[in-house]
């Protein structure tokens, strides 16, 4: 072979290394070419993407009314929606996340969080973590429940109010009940038995006994009737209506006492709603005791009248008020007011000045239907 | 004679009244009513010298009839019949213009002596004395505050601040706002000057209070030049 040969055919196609080399250097070419056209903006578009992403994040954080706190991968807090800035002091930024939510880490772990309440600051809140891998940080989302968490409280505490004043109703009813029932056997049994035996007697002998004594053993008995339907029932209520039985009421519990006690009548005129007077009667019974009871007073008085289609009573009195303390456990017979206010759609509020004295306000709604069952 | 007229939702309440006075010969039954209503319409049918009625009846109550009878004749003498006959009842019975109170376990010659005495223009009060009968009403009287006894130095410093508030405008939130007290408070101030000046209504306290300022103001004036000399 001539060298010119050998020359030629080691720079042509038949050459293997030549054709590798300029396969090579084809694959070479394409694959910068790809890289510098297609994969950096792909990537950037990528990076752009997640950009977008972390910035819809922070927007939605920004814009959400809820408290948002954001967590590095180490557990650091750095960043804080408006929100939580309210109810976390800036300090907390840079701050380990343990040191505000205690079992950050034990929820981090777990896949789902349900109901799980945490306290930050004396305020409940509801939590749920978003963790975000590829940018490698952790959203805290807290819902504040507080309010509900102190509404739940109140309620319990009025449930068991509520318990302690059914447990005094039933007492009561059941000591009442002994009560007639002891006063209708023991009394009006009684009596009656006498009464038919005196009656006997002077049939067999009218002579030797007379019809003066069984006219005053009636006479007591009507008294004992007479006594025990009052109990029941305040009859002059009925009869004459509200300010009456409120006269009435006033006059007895001042009768043997050092109190002053009046009636301001504004512009109240008899209403038809017995029902509403029966249960204004009670608790004005209820507040006058309680001043007898509690307040020391010299002076009480009950105010009524009418005003915008409103029933309006003011019970104030100038005695040593309710002091704090006492108005933390449940006054029974407060409460028991409050709830007969209630039960007749009223409103039903106190006011009290230690040693300047107590005022209840109650205002009811007149001509309302209320289904009296 | 006297002429009585029965009323008693209970019929045989009433048959027995009727047993008790039949054999007197001075006193007649002329009619009868079974509630309120019916007693005051018989009562201008008949004209009788004087009524004997339960409190306690349907359509009416007893003393509502009452005043009814007594708006159209001052002169109707009417004697209550109740269970009740408690301090409290004696008032209620007075206040409504009526002339007597007995029991209802009352004995027959009480109920003559009761009907007797208020026909001759006398209470009977389950024989109470007129003496005692003026103590029971001064001492509920008392109680119920009567509405109009005004005098301007009776209002205390505070209703004279809140009188004078109303005057300058009345809004129940600001003035409560400007009194610095609750707006409770202000109706409790408030309800005692009204009945105090003896007005029912919110306008009319308005009124009051603004006449009492123009009358203040011109007090002022008179006052002034007085002042200048």
């Amino acid at each position: 072979m001539k060298p010119d040969h050998i020359l030629e055919t080691f720079l042509s196609w038949q050459n293997p290394a030549i054709f590798v080399f300029v396969f090579f250097i084809v694959i070479s070419a394409i694959v910068i070419l790809i890289k510098k056209d297609f994969i950096k903006p792909l990537k950037r578009r990528t990076e752009k993407l997640e950009d977008d992403n972390m910035r819809l994040m922070a927007l939605f954080a920004e814009l959400d009314p809820d408290p948002i706190l954001r967590v590095d991968e180490n557990g650091i807090i750095i960043k804080l929606n408006d929100p939580a800035k309210e109810i976390l002091s800036l300090d907390v930024l840079g701050q380990k996340c343990d040191s505000i939510i205690p079992n950050y880490k034990e929820l981090l772990k777990r896949t789902q969080i349900s109901n799980e309440i945490v306290e930050i600051d004396g305020k409940h809140f509801t939590i749920s973590l978003k963790e975000n891998s590829l940018l490698e940080f952790v959203q805290i989302y807290l819902h504040d429940i507080s309010n509900r968490i102190e509404q739940e409280k109140k309620i319990e505490l009025y449930q068991e109010n509520l318990r302690l004043l059914r447990i005094k109703l039933d007492n009561q009813n059941e000591k009442q009940r002994e009560l007639i029932g002891q006063d209708l056997h023991d009394n009006i049994g009684n009596q009656i038995s006498i009464l038919k035996l005196s009656l006997q007697n002077f049939i067999n002998n009218p002579e030797t006994h007379k019809i003066d004594e069984l006219y005053n053993k009636i006479d007591l008995l009507s008294d004992d009737v007479r006594g025990i339907s009052h109990q029941l029932c305040p009859k002059i209520l009925k009869e004459f209506g509200l300010v009456s039985a409120l006269t009435q009421l006033v006059e007895v519990t001042t009768r043997n006492s050092n109190m002053n006690g009046r009636i301001i009548n504004v512009n109240y005129e008899e209403i038809e709603d017995f029902n509403l007077t029966l249960g204004l009667l009670r608790i004005c019974q209820e507040a006058l005791s309680n001043i007898v009871k509690h307040s020391k007073c010299s002076e009480f008085e009950i105010q009524i009248a009418i005003e915008e289609g409103k029933l309006k009573l003011i019970i104030s009195d100038n005695g040593v008020g309710i002091s704090k303390e006492e108005n933390k456990k449940p006054s029974l017979g407060l409460l028991n007011m409050e709830e007969r206010s209630k039960s007749l759609l009223g409103i039903f509020e106190i006011d009290s000045i230690e040693n300047e004295g107590t005022t209840i306000y109650l205002e009811f709604l007149l001509n309302r239907e209320i289904n009296h069952d | 004679m006297i002429r009585v007229l029965l009323a008693d939702d209970h019929s045989l309440f009433r048959d027995g009244l009727k047993a008790l006075l039949d054999n007197e010969s001075t006193i007649k039954i002329i009619g009868e009513a079974e509630d309120g209503r019916g007693l005051v319409k018989k009562y201008f049918d008949l004209c009788p010298d004087i009524v004997i009625s339960d409190i306690s009846m349907p359509n009416k109550t007893g003393t509502e009839a009452a005043k009814a009878i007594l708006n159209k004749d001052k002169n109707a003498k009417i004697i209550f019949l109740s269970q009740h006959t408690e301090d409290n009842y004696i008032y209620e019975v007075l206040k409504c213009g009526a002339f007597g109170l007995v029991g209802k376990n009352i004995v027959k010659n009480e109920l003559i002596i009761a009907i007797e005495s208020v026909y001759k223009g006398k209470h009977y009060f389950i024989g109470r004395t007129e003496q005692e009968l003026k103590a029971i009403l001064s001492r509920f009287n008392d109680i119920v505050e009567k509405n109009g006894d005004f005098i301007l130095d009776s209002l205390t410093e505070r209703e004279n601040e809140v009188l004078i508030a109303i005057g300058n405008g009345f809004d129940r939130d600001k003035l409560a706002r400007t009194l610095k007290i609750s707006v409770r408070t202000l109706d409790t101030h408030r309800f005692r000057i009204m009945s105090k000046i003896g007005v029912k209504k919110q306008p009319e306290l308005i009124k009051f209070a603004m006449d009492l300022k123009l009358k203040k103001e011109r007090e002022l004036e008179k006052i002034k030049p007085f002042n200048e000399n």
